[in-house]
């Protein structure tokens, strides 16, 4: 499939990751014959096959409406980069 | 050439998230909470480590559907969940679960009123899904978003009307209505304020009588009926100055700027989302039979317009009674309390709809904050009732003591602080004589001309005050009209 400027930009964007004009003609040269390999399973027919969406054959797997608490406040900080011990600290974002 | 003058009529859908009242979150094991500290209600899964799974909690399911089920959706037969994907700090995933192809109701109605004398008018309902809920960012300071992953995996219901809404009123009235319904069915609390009930809404306008449909803007988190109603109002107007300058209408994202009364963009068509939406593989199918559907059907509790309708027929309340004590759940659960202990419909209504309403105008509070017991109002309305005291007296004076001394008996209340009427004919003669002594013109005027008729009430006054509310109004009234006629 081949992968345009356009499509190849969009979705840079969708992945937050940047280019130089180098990286790109690589990354969208595998993205095409990635594609391509994904291609050659559009030439079995699936005219009747439902579409296989879960890999178990489990159903009705639900739990009670019962709360407990799992994880301390200081063990879900741990691994952030950034915390003031009550919140999770991330680069300013505004979002308007 | 002449001006064309166009009329324009709005049009209007409603994406409104509802916050489900679970005690735990939707996929995950933790509490749902408002205002507790920041992340003390966190699991794995809803800070997104590697290798957790969601596990579907079945109080969601069964919420939907009764909410599926009172709109007159169809009900569908298998639930699958599925990924939005978007990058934000307050969704540690990378992606919300939510439904998309094939939400759990869909295809539905709600009728609304404007008053409740106006023709009913029915909305459509495009769907009802299920949803979590992201965390929360907050920007105040300075060099970071911090960021509370609490509210991350709440559960919610999203319901999307059809373009089926014509006025910013009719508008207010179905979220007010959606509000009432999820109330009644006790499955959320649905307080705005708190954004258990938030709405966007999805305005467009066309030139009268054009049933094409225009180019529609969002207008975000309208998070009081007051917004709803001011943001359409003002987005209507926005649209038809455009129209009538002959501009384009774009597609927007606003948000509504309540200090300011306007509204501005937090995205244009170019920032468009692309949510790559795709199935959710960690959450097998959920499967609903025809037999559950009856089971629930059968547990529906009775909904406003029934007990409405009820309060009619079966206790005789007017119109007017019936619709302002059923507009709350509590308040027709207090209403209910007082006439099981065999107080007449109209007196409840009255008690209820006039003096404990005022104290909860006053203290701004609801019903279910009163402090006293419908037990204890309906010992102090037996004895109006009885004669032992005046209406007025057990109003004013009796209840306002009571509230003071909750735990207090109501009659003894009464009889320590002398309430209680005199039942005695010759202490009220003597109190009407003497009233009647002090005003010889007027009675003279008031058995000359039916004019004076009115006079009567400056006798009962004087009466009254002489009484020091000990006399029961309608003996006095009674015994006063003999005098004067005698």
């Amino acid at each position: 499939m081949k992968i345009d400027e356009a499509t190849f930009q969009h979705l840079a964007k969708l992945s937050k990751l940047q280019f130089s004009k180098e990286e790109q003609a690589i990354i969208q040269k595998d993205l095409e014959r990635i594609t391509d390999f994904f291609g050659l399973i559009s030439a079995v027919d699936t005219t009747a096959v439902e579409p296989l969406i879960y890999l178990s054959e489990q159903e009705n797997v639900s739990r009670a409406d019962e709360a407990r608490n799992t994880l301390a406040r200081e063990d879900a900080l741990r691994n952030a980069p950034k915390h003031d011990g009550e919140h999770f600290l991330v680069p300013k974002m505004i979002d308007k | 050439m002449a001006e064309l003058r166009i009329s324009y009529e709005c049009v209007i859908g409603l994406e409104i998230h509802i916050h489900l009242n679970t005690a735990a979150k939707i996929f995950a094991p933790e509490a749902v909470t408002y205002g507790a500290p920041p992340n003390t209600h966190l699991s794995p899964l809803t800070i997104g480590h590697p290798g957790t799974l969601p596990y579907l909690n079945k109080g969601v399911i069964e919420r939907a559907i009764k909410i599926g089920l009172a709109t007159n959706c169809s009900i569908a037969s298998k639930v699958g969940f599925a990924r939005k994907n978007y990058f934000y700090a307050d969704l540690p995933k990378g992606y919300q679960i939510t439904q998309d192809q094939n939400p759990i109701c869909s295809d539905g109605f709600l009728d609304i009123q404007l008053n409740e004398k106006a023709a009913t008018k029915r909305i459509g309902i495009e769907r009802i899904h299920l949803e979590e809920d992201a965390g929360k960012s907050s920007h105040d300071q300075e060099a970071h978003t911090a960021v509370d992953l609490n509210r991350a995996g709440s559960p919610l219901i999203e319901l999307v009307t059809k373009p089926d809404i014509r006025t910013a009123d009719e508008a207010v009235a179905f979220v007010a209505s959606i509000r009432q319904l999820v109330r009644y069915l006790g499955i959320s609390e649905a307080n705005m304020e708190k954004g258990q009930l938030r709405c966007d809404a999805n305005v467009s306008i066309r030139p009268l009588g054009s049933s094409k449909l225009g180019q529609r803007t969002e207008t975000k988190n309208l998070n009081s009926l007051r917004n709803v109603k001011r943001a359409i109002e003002y987005e209507f107007k926005r649209q038809i100055g455009i129209a009538k300058k002959e501009g384009i209408i774009e597609m927007a994202t606003l948000t509504w700027d309540e200090q300011r009364n306007s509204n501005f963009a937090i995205r244009s068509k170019e920032q468009a989302h692309d949510y790559r939406y795709f199935p959710e593989p960690d959450l097998p199918p959920l499967l609903i039979t025809e037999a559950q559907l009856t089971q629930l059907k059968a547990q529906q509790p009775e909904l406003a317009s029934e007990r409405k309708r009820r309060y009619q027929n079966e206790l005789g309340l007017s119109l007017y009674d019936a619709t302002l004590i059923t507009e709350d759940l509590a308040d027709a659960q207090y209403f209910d309390q007082l006439i099981a202990a065999n107080i007449p419909a109209k007196q409840a209504a009255n008690w209820l709809g006039v003096h404990l309403r005022a104290w909860c105008n006053e203290n701004q509070k609801t019903i279910s904050e009163f402090p006293l017991a419908p037990e204890k109002v309906a010992a102090l309305i037996r004895l109006v009732i009885d004669g032992a005291i005046s209406s007025s007296v057990a109003a004013q004076q009796l209840l306002p003591l009571l509230l003071e001394n909750p735990n207090a008996n109501p009659q003894e209340l009464a009889k320590k602080n002398q309430l209680i009427l005199k039942d005695d004919d010759d202490w009220l003669l003597a109190l009407i004589d003497a009233t009647l002594e002090k005003y010889p013109d007027k009675v003279k005027a008031y058995k000359q001309s039916k004019k004076a008729k009115g006079l009567i009430g400056l006798f009962m006054g004087d009466i009254m005050k002489a009484a020091k509310g000990k006399a029961d109004p309608q003996k006095t009234k009674k015994l006063l009209s003999e005098r004067l006629s005698a």
